[in-house]
């Protein structure tokens, strides 16, 4: 009876424990509700038994039942552990079923992400990352707004300040809680034969105070370190230095090490991850500033007031402002350019000195040369390693929407046994985030190699490249970025394109068909159309940056640098009177140009490496608007030596002494820009006074062909040769050219051997001329070498994306192709009806492609030389080149449909 | 809850192991027993099982199908589930005393 009553009534907790089953996790959803269920039912009936049923223990079972809630909840962690190994499980076996899939994928991703994450790295190097001191964000760079009034020595290419200016701001600011002044240098540690360069970094004495930076050992330079006439202060020697000569020796503090034959003392190691204030650049070597005239051997750097060698940094005092800071340093300006002037400025230049304005800017990611000529580049080669990803991902998408149309059946039957959309979607991205994340570990991996191979071949042997290329959060967090987005990339619209299908008609169409639906695959056609789109404006690119290195490369130098030899040569140990310097120069010359295979030597600067220039006017002209002149000093025989022809006048000769009037040989551009034109030879030219001389005239008796001057990319500019030998001194070092028959190493032994026979502590070093050219235009050769990479890996990607859809419609098209055959179609027909679709497609790529190109390599423009970005026949080479690759990827397909047999593609019907 | 090393688990898992261990063997029966909300017993009785320190069972479909009403689950500690339970007493010595005393008999089950 009771029962029976039990039965029909409601009974709202076992009502309740229905619903909530629903959100227990299938698996165990059966189980779960059983047991709650007989529970309820169980203390019911005995309540029933007992006559207790009212409505206070109804209540009861119901907040029992509600509490089933909590339990179900503990129970959903279990649904997604489940549901996702299981994904993950599936995933895997998938993968390892398409062995040869998951190998093309994972690699191109690796290369493709790897790429990224290679020259990300070394973006975050130069550009994102802050110095290794605490708080960098208060450090600030004390710089004059412009150097137009700066006359004299300029020692770095970014814009420097005088120790006079230096010791002015130091005395003046209230900007800063400390500021300093560095500057480089690098001096010899040889003591005879080869020289051996140290990196120096020059340090006022509040430096590491102001940079909070804490000895690794011993100590480091304090103010007390740092005065006038401070001798031999003790030396501070970097961590790496340390370890490589001193094998990280602990008792390396109070040891002697002899920098340009100067006894230092080390008084301290800086800590490993300090690296100086030149972010590309690191130090071997740090004394106080007070010491650069004991190792120079002069104090002009200190007293002159016209060597330009110093960059001011300073840590903000709290509450500052950088816009504060420049303010006040804006209105200290006048005051400190006037106190700071050098008795004998050159006059012309007095009012803009003393009109020159100091400002702040932020210096807490350093400076950086390397920053300067690579940021850009880096950009743009980010951008384009950016390029080629998507490419990849669009080929991945391409393979993957084919391999879903493979597995349509086997969503078909999982839909219809109940799999929700949802459901297999997620399995799909989930099959795609492995092959993200493999790709991601591999190509992280692979980034590493990279970056260090691309700072390997920026690193001249003269100028190393040090980057800390360490990961940091930034770069992990980009290729992770990199893994997710393309993951998303080439996973999500197969995946929805897949799950899109009506299962019964799947099952029913039974992968067969006459021809496959055309609209079904314009995803796949429009994912090729994109690639060739963007593969030509890498191709273009890389076809521009090539052409405009090759135009470098070739471009007229007006001398010839094949087999000619610079060396710099040191004999300040010899302590010759400074008039004997300009006979001794003209001696080791001498001896030089009778060892056997030399073919002409001469003292003289080297083009691209010792530069100089001057502001002058023709006698008679108005001296008030003197034009700017590059200086050469050059010995006999330098234009030949360089084979640079002489078209009227003469050369320099023995007649050329001190005490004979100043005589100059000038080159085209000078007569062009000064004459008209006109033959110079006859005409007088005033060299207008410098810190040093007055206002020179010089008579001109020579005149020589246009030659590059410092750079390969600039136009001829004006050149004024003045003859070494009329110095009545000079300084004990001279540079000089060697041209020689025989090689390089030959020449260098026998010079060296020269030289130890006249005097054996002459020190010298030596560099190959053309090398030397050639790495004026690193930065030209980097974007030719990595963007041709990239734009040969896009055509590689592009051409497997062609050929991989038009083997696939090869395939699906068999019966379509048999049953045309069957017909009479013959085998030329067939071959080109599939040609002629690998054609319109690429046909369409270049037009898609075309107007992002115009829109695009502007950007690149100010890297390229002699080119247009929109050069006519860059653009045409780059156009063919695809169309070729094109033809190449259509044609394995095309012969493939040639070979259907029509009776074996229609027994499948 | 004891999801680590064997033997540190919490209070409310000592709790529940030792009204299995005292002969209360249905969900409802611990709830009652130890006093604590269903909420925390069920998940509770899922992770000592999933540890190995209880095993569950149906009990007989004969003395479900007398009533009739569906078999209901019960657990039993398994050897682990005891020396944990030991070792856990150690710590919780406040639950020593209750296992002599007189426990308030709760509704009677017929298992």
């Amino acid at each position: 009876m009771k029962d029976s009553r039990q039965k029909t009534r409601f009974r709202f907790w076992l009502w309740l424990i229905q619903i909530i089953g629903v959100i227990v996790p299938r698996r165990f959803r059966a189980d779960w509700q059983h047991e709650w269920e007989a529970e309820l039912q169980h203390r019911e009936l005995i309540l029933a038994d007992w006559d207790r049923l009212n409505w206070r223990n109804k209540l009861d079972l119901l907040r029992r039942s509600s509490s089933a809630f909590w339990d179900a909840l503990w129970l959903q962690p279990k649904r997604w552990e489940d549901e996702m190994f299981q994904d993950l499980r599936f995933g895997v076996r998938m993968l390892l079923k398409n062995k040869s899939f998951t190998t093309v994928a994972v690699l191109s991703l690796a290369l493709g992400i790897g790429a990224n994450t290679a020259i990300f790295q070394l973006l975050d190097a130069v550009r994102l990352r802050t110095l290794p001191v605490p708080a960098p964000h208060e450090l600030a760079e004390v710089r004059m707004t412009n150097m137009k009034g700066a006359r004299g020595g300029f020692f770095r290419t970014d814009p420097t300040v005088t120790n006079q200016i230096w010791e002015q701001i130091r005395d003046r600011q209230q900007a800063f809680s400390g500021a300093f002044a560095w500057g480089t240098d690098t001096p010899n540690l040889a003591q005879g034969g080869e020289v051996r360069l140290a990196r120096m970094l020059y340090l006022s004495g509040d430096a590491f105070n102001t940079l909070r930076i804490q000895p690794a050992l011993g100590r480091l330079i304090t103010t007390a370190d740092d005065h006038r006439g401070c001798g031999a202060p003790g030396l501070v020697i970097s961590h790496t230095f340390w370890q490589s000569e001193f094998g990280s020796d602990a008792d390396v503090v109070g040891r002697k090490l002899t920098v340009a034959d100067q006894p230092f003392e080390i008084i301290g190691v800086t800590p490993a991850n300090f690296f100086g204030m030149e972010v590309g650049r690191s130090f071997d070597l740090a004394l106080p500033l007070c010491a650069v005239s004991l190792v120079r051997g002069n104090n002009r750097m200190l007293e002159s007031g016209t060597n330009w060698w110093l960059t001011v940094t300073g840590r903000l005092k709290h509450g500052w402002t950088m816009d504060q800071a420049t303010v006040h340093l804006q209105s200290i300006s006048p005051e400190l350019f006037e106190a700071a002037l050098p008795a004998k400025y050159p006059p012309a230049s007095v009012k803009d000195y003393l009109d020159s304005k100091l400002t702040a800017l932020p210096a807490g990611s350093g400076v950086s040369q390397l920053r300067q000529e690579y940021e850009q580049p880096l950009w743009l080669l980010l951008a384009i390693a950016g390029l080629v990803l998507l490419i990849a991902c669009a080929n991945l998408a391409n393979l993957l929407l084919a391999r879903a149309s493979a597995r349509e059946r086997e969503f078909a039957l999982r839909q219809a046994l109940g799999a929700s959309r949802a459901r297999l979607i997620r399995q799909l991205i989930v099959e795609s985030l492995l092959l993200a994340a493999l790709g991601a570990a591999l190509g992280a991996g692979l980034a590493q190699a990279l970056s260090r191979l691309l700072v390997a071949f920026l690193s001249t042997s003269n100028n190393p490249i040090f980057l800390d290329l360490g990961l940091d959060w930034r770069v992990l967090g980009f290729t992770a970025g990199l893994a997710v987005l393309t993951c998303l990339l080439f996973g999500l619209a197969p995946a929805i394109r897949v799950t899109q299908k009506e299962p019964g008609a799947v099952m029913k169409l039974g992968g067969r068909g006459l021809t496959a639906g055309r609209q079904r695959f314009s995803l796949q056609r429009g994912l090729v159309v994109v690639q060739v789109a963007l593969s030509l404006v890498l191709v273009a690119g890389a076809v521009l940056f090539s052409r405009s290195l090759d135009k470098l490369l070739t471009v007229d130098t007006g001398f010839n640098p094949e087999g000619v030899l610079t060396a710099v040569v040191r004999f300040q140990r010899l302590n010759l009177p400074p008039d004997r310097n300009v006979v001794f120069q003209d001696e080791l010359v001498e001896r030089i140009r009778v060892i056997p295979g030399v073919e002409a030597a001469s003292v003289g600067s080297t083009p691209f490496r010792d530069w100089g220039g001057g502001k002058g006017w023709m006698d008679g002209q108005d001296s008030k608007q003197p034009k700017n002149v590059s200086l050469s000093r050059v010995g006999s025989d330098y234009f030949n030596t360089l084979q640079i022809p002489l078209l009227a006048g003469r050369d320099f000769n023995s007649g050329d002494r001190p005490n004979s009037p100043n005589v100059l040989i000038v080159n085209e551009a000078f007569s062009k820009a000064f004459l008209q034109g006109a033959n110079p030879v006859g005409h007088r030219f005033w060299i207008a006074a410098t810190p040093g001389d007055p206002d020179t005239v010089y008579e001109i008796v020579g005149l020589v062909r246009n030659t590059k001057y410092e750079d390969l990319r600039e136009e001829f500019q004006p050149i004024a040769y003045y003859a070494a030998a009329q110095d009545s001194e000079t300084g004990a070092g001279a540079s000089l050219l060697i041209r020689s028959r025989v090689s390089q190493g030959e020449t260098v032994a026998a010079v060296k051997r020269v030289l130890n026979e006249i005097n054996p502590a002459i020190t010298v070093s030596f560099q190959e001329f053309k090398p030397m050219i050639e790495a004026t235009i690193m930065r030209e050769r980097l974007m030719a070498t990595l963007s041709g990479f990239f734009g040969l890996l896009a055509l590689l990607l592009a051409c497997v994306g062609l050929y991989g859809i038009l083997s696939y419609g090869v395939a699906s098209r068999t019966n379509e192709i048999g049953i045309r055959m069957a017909l009479g179609a013959r085998k030329e027909t067939v071959f080109w009806l599939i040609l002629r679709e690998a054609f319109l497609l690429v046909v369409a790529g270049l037009v898609v492609g075309f107007p992002v190109i115009f829109a695009v390599t502007r950007l690149a423009s100010s890297l390229l030389f002699g080119l247009s970005p929109t050069d006519p026949i860059s653009l045409t080479l780059a156009a063919l080149l695809m169309l070729a690759v094109a033809m190449v990827a259509g044609y394995i397909p095309s012969r493939r449909a040639t070979r259907v047999d029509p009776l074996i593609a229609l027994r499948y019907e | 809850m004891g999801r680590g090393a064997k033997g540190f688990i919490s209070y409310a898992a000592t709790a529940i192991l030792q009204s299995v261990n005292a002969g209360y063997l249905y969900g409802f029966d611990i709830i009652d027993v130890t006093g604590l909300p269903g909420g925390t017993v069920y998940p509770a009785l899922r992770r000592l099982e999933e540890n190995g320190y209880l095993t569950s069972q149906w009990e007989h479909p004969k003395i479900s199908q007398a009533e009739p009403r569906p078999a209901r689950k019960y657990y039993e500690l398994t050897r682990d589930g005891r020396e944990v339970l030991a070792e856990a007493l150690k710590r919780y010595r406040i639950l020593e005393p209750r296992r002599s005393k007189k426990v308030r008999q709760p509704k009677p089950s017929r298992a």
